[in-house]
């Protein structure tokens, strides 16, 4: 082995195991990341504001009376569902340990679905507040004010989110079109 | 719906844009009763058009993220969650499920709940 092959090796952050557990491992900085993430999603879930509006999509576009009867229905069990996911992924942190600066962890098959939630809600939520489009190159960029900063977070978790729905894409079995 | 980056999207591409797969869809979207005439009082009764559900192209869903969730709440194949995925991302729209008002209804909490555009309308 060459000297500048072991340089470049790239650590893989989310194995899927026969059980269907998923072993995490993220260095410290991206894993205090993650943590803040679900600490403002919990946060944000407290009293959704404006950023929070893709959270919540109107499922009757054009009839204001039902879409309010849907909305009464369904808004609860949402900011619940939201919330159970956020907390798991805070509670799956903890439980993991850092050694030699890389955090693992192994999550459990539902704690690894609420992390992929929890991913989705915090991508939507940060997207909109920096209005991101379909052209966005998603790569890190350079600069330290905080629309970088935030920019560069989303960067981030998009591609753990990307990376987590390939392990997780298999261990689902198609039941047949209903 | 996005690419993530990083991460290539390597299976599925060019079945997702087959001629077989679009008129799958298609099929589906074109599924209203016809009007049933009743002899034995001469009225007519239009049946309830059944509902679909729409999922929408939005700027921050990963393609593969939106394939998953259609695997998982309708138990569609890879492929055919692809397709479905696919015509979001270049129509703008695709139908997704559909059937009585409660159903839909549920449909799209469910894909609210993970994140998705979904509405529901009559079909037409």
């Amino acid at each position: 082995v060459r000297d500048d092959e072991v340089v470049v090796v790239i650590r893989r952050v989310f194995t899927r195991n026969r059980d269907g557990s998923v072993d995490v491992a993220l260095g410290e900085v991206e894993v205090n990341a993650v943590d803040q993430t679900a600490a403002e999603l919990i946060k944000e879930l407290s009293d959704p504001g404006e950023n929070s509006a893709r959270w919540f999509p109107p499922a009757y576009a054009d009839d204001p009376q039902h879409q309010q009867e849907f909305a009464r229905m369904t808004r609860d069990d949402l900011i619940e569902h939201k919330n159970a996911a956020a907390k798991t992924v805070v509670d799956s942190i903890r439980e993991g340990a850092i050694k030699k600066g890389i955090w693992r962890a192994r999550l459990t098959e539902e704690q690894a679905h609420a992390w992929l939630g929890a991913l989705n809600d915090a991508r939507l939520l940060l997207g909109t507040k920096l209005n991101v489009t379909e052209e966005m190159e998603h790569l890190p960029r350079a600069g330290h004010d905080p629309e970088v900063l935030r920019y560069n977070v989303y960067a981030f978790l998009s591609a753990l989110q990307g990376l987590l729905v390939e392990e997780l894409l298999d261990s689902i079995p198609a039941r047949g079109d209903r | 719906v996005i690419t993530a980056p990083g991460v290539i999207i390597a299976h599925g591409r060019g079945d997702a844009m087959s001629a077989r797969g679009r008129s799958a869809v298609v099929a589906r979207t074109t599924t209203a009763p016809e009007r049933i005439d009743r002899p034995e009082t001469g009225e007519t009764i239009e049946p309830d058009r059944p509902w679909i559900v729409i999922v929408w192209n939005d700027p921050i869903n990963l393609m593969s993220y939106v394939t998953y969730v259609l695997q998982k709440l309708f138990g569609y194949s890879r492929p055919k969650a692809q397709r479905l995925m696919m015509k979001v991302h270049v129509e703008g729209r695709a139908v997704v499920s559909g059937g009585a008002r409660e159903r839909a209804e549920a449909d799209c909490a469910r894909l609210h709940q993970h994140g998705l555009w979904a509405t529901m309308e009559r079909s037409s």
